[in-house]
């Protein structure tokens, strides 16, 4: 291969992944917000056995690996230990867009409690902030129980007020917080991908590379021979014919599917290759469909530098 | 220690950039492999087993076992284990390849990492990784609350932006050294770092590691084979984990707690009193300039709130009495999922004395430091001698 190192037109694959999840809060998180969302209040947990008051609560004292089952009410202030004022760029995986900035971020700790929390706070020039400030936590007057109900904590002026009202967790619904992860991605393809995908496009010819030592040839082709762990530079030219190796019909439709169901999706060896290609094939009759039958590819018209520039393979 | 002597046999590392568009994932971390069999003059089929780790969500992929284990790295037919924890994947991945030969499973094994950063973005990747409901509302990646962090450390022990950026400006210039590292500066001066803009007070942008991409690839050898393969190992003293809390910000961050459980246990194993003498480089990772400044402290290299002091007096220079990072550490490249094994590599390059420009004269003794997750710390001590 005669690339330049540094060539940057490369062939890249840019994406975005949206992916829904539900993440079972526990027991105390489901209380607490629940607490935040009726009665403005914040609660830490208890250790049973060493008394350590942690904010967020959570089920176990990892000093003491016991289980804390008591949620404790706690004054919604705080003194300030540590700040920054976010000021850079960056894609917010909740939202897929950047996240506004530049922002108040805050690590201090609740009156009463032992362990420290981070939040947004309600100043971005950081002159204006010291260690030590007092903090108070902001509500939101419409809340849903979520973090955001409380959106900010502020600067205040007041000493600290130790109060500690322990009480036991009632029975609660399990509840599930629905979140989602969405992150840009650009996936570089490498050499062998853009030149099997490129000699597709443009020459509807599909070429794979041979293995120096066991003479394989990959199709798709890669860099490596897993079996001999040799670097692969010799391209072949393979047939735009093969044989099904196996197949499915694919009958429920998923909005990532390349086209409507039902179609069949094999695992195809192309005549000259040693290898497996899974595609398309166009015809969703089960019954015309035998393991060996004979296949050749369809080209698309306007390739898109996809894998689906072979559009889909026909019976022959 | 373990059934078996285990050292370090092999190393091979690309050279790390912001970007590697030539190359695919498997492409890149081919290179670091390629070079690691060469350095050992070993066959593909030697390697018993292949260790490797990233990243999840990072470059938008998961399950990299499947496609990196065999198609980058000769691991075909053989056991092929994923590690991922973070920060500290490398020294995580450095430790479990340590326990799977001092144990006697394997005789040989393959330990990769790599990070490819600009197919997605650390930042985000970090975020995904941390509590949904409590920390990724208001979670700024790795730089936010390291920001809080030197804000703290500044509060409490009066450490100097000045102090920080000459951790910068000492590590850039390493870093010209070291013909693999990323960001290489050898001029860059304090006044560089000062002037560069503030992205998250008090971290200037130099104050912050960089984003890169490469891969990073080692190979360990019990007593028995280590004697087949090299007469300059460099052996494996002890290993050290400690691992912290639930969130991000449960402690105030700085102290490090985890550093000095897991270095004083290490030091004990090797019979290290004073870190600074009897230690005689330390490959460290340090994500700010005032990180580094912290974790020596918690290495117990000087006293709590001295470490401004410990490289104002020039003791972790390459002139110095512990030299701290001369491969430029990660102030100069952070591919993150090899980060922390090129620390261990480094150490181990030390001990071998085959640094070239970066080389400390007569390492006997090096330490590796990870860092990552929850205020996780790893440490591996690796000598030239087998029998201290
Ligand atoms: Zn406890
Ligand atoms: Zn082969």
């Amino acid at each position: 291969m005669s690339r330049g190192k540094d060539k940057e037109k490369v062939f890249q694959i840019k994406w975005k992944t949206d992916l829904p999840y539900r993440y079972s809060m526990g027991k105390l998180s489901v209380q607490f917000f629940k607490e935040l969302k009726e009665n403005k209040k914040l609660h830490g947990s208890k250790c049973p056995q060493c008394g350590k008051v942690y904010f967020p609560p959570r089920a176990v004292c990892a000093d003491c690996m016991v289980e804390m089952t008591r949620l404790i009410e706690l004054y919604d202030t705080g003194t300030l230990v540590g700040f920054t004022v976010v000021n850079y760029p960056f894609v917010d995986p909740q939202t897929g867009g950047l996240r506004p900035f530049p922002y108040g971020y805050g690590l201090f700790k609740l009156d009463g409690v032992d362990t420290y929390t981070m939040h947004f706070i309600d100043e971005v020039d950081h002159t204006k902030l010291r260690v030590g400030m007092r903090v108070k936590a902001v509500f939101k007057e419409v809340r849903e129980g979520n973090l955001g109900d409380i959106p900010y904590y502020k600067i205040i002026r007041e000493k600290p007020k130790p109060k500690k009202v322990e009480k036991m967790v009632e029975d609660i619904e399990e509840k599930v917080f629905r979140g989602r992860i969405k992150v840009p991605y650009k996936h570089v393809a490498g050499a062998y991908v853009e030149k099997f995908i490129t000699e597709i496009g443009k020459n509807n010819k599909i070429m794979g590379v041979k293995c120096p030592k066991c003479g394989k040839v990959y199709v798709p082709p890669k860099m490596i021979c897993f079996n001999c762990f040799e670097k692969m530079d010799e391209w072949v030219e393979v047939s735009n014919q093969g044989s099904v190796k196996g197949f499915t019909v694919v009958s429920h439709s998923t909005p990532v599917m390349p086209l409507e169901p039902p179609f069949a999706y094999a695992l195809i060896t192309l005549d000259g290759s040693n290898t497996e290609i899974v595609h398309i094939i166009k015809e969703s009759d089960p019954k015309k469909l035998k393991p060996g039958m004979r296949v050749e590819a369809v080209f698309k018209d306007k390739p898109r530098k996809r894998i689906t520039d072979i559009e889909y393979f026909r019976p022959i | 220690m373990g059934k078996h002597d285990v050292a370090i046999v092999g190393i091979g590392q690309t050279k790390h950039r912001s970007k590697r568009r030539d190359v695919n994932i498997p492409e890149m971390i081919y290179e670091a492999v390629r070079m690691a069999l060469d350095d050992a003059q070993l066959m593909p089929a030697d390697i018993d087993a292949v260790i490797i780790g990233n990243m999840d969500h990072f470059e938008g992929i998961n399950f990299s076992e499947m496609w990196c284990g065999i198609d980058a790295a000769p691991g075909y037919l053989k056991p092929v284990v994923k590690v991922a924890t973070g920060g500290t994947t490398g020294s995580s991945l450095a430790i479990c390849g340590y326990h799977n030969v001092a144990s006697g499973i394997y005789n040989k094994v393959l330990i990769i990492g790599w990070e490819k950063l600009q197919e997605g973005g650390a930042t985000t990747g970090i975020i995904t990784a941390f509590d949904p409901v409590w920390e990724r509302p208001s979670l700024a990646g790795a730089l936010g609350p390291l920001a809080l962090m030197a804000s703290m450390y500044q509060h409490k022990y009066g450490i100097t932006p000045e102090q920080a950026a000459r951790v910068t400006v000492k590590n850039r210039r390493n870093a010209a050294n070291n013909p693999f590292a990323h960001l290489k500066m050898p001029n860059l001066t304090v006044e560089d770092v000062m002037k560069s803009q503030t992205i998250s007070y008090p971290l200037r942008l130099h104050d912050c590691c960089p984003q890169s991409e490469g891969a990073c690839a080692v190979i360990y050898a019990n007593e028995e084979e280590t004697r087949n393969i090299t007469d300059n190992p460099a052996w494996i003293q002890a290993v050290e984990t400690a691992h912290y809390y639930t969130y991000g910000t449960d402690e105030a961050m700085f102290d490090l707690p985890t550093a000095t459980i897991a270095s004083k246990k290490a030091y004990k194993k090797v019979g290290i009193t004073d870190p600074v003498k009897d230690l005689d480089v330390a490959e460290i990772y340090e994500p700010t300039s005032w990180s580094e400044l912290a974790w020596t402290e918690a290495l117990g290299f000087c006293k709590f709130g001295e470490g401004g002091k410990l490289l104002d007096e020039g003791i972790t220079q390459m002139s110095g009495e512990l030299p701290v990072n001369p491969s430029g550490g990660v102030l100069s490249t952070n591919p993150i999922g090899a980060t922390a094994l090129i620390r261990v590599a480094e150490a181990a390059i030390q001990v071998m004395g085959r640094g070239e420009k970066r080389q400390v004269p007569d390492v006997e003794k090096a330490l590796g430091m990870g860092f990552g997750g929850s205020l996780w710390t790893e440490i591996m001590i690796l000598s030239k001698e087998r029998n201290l």
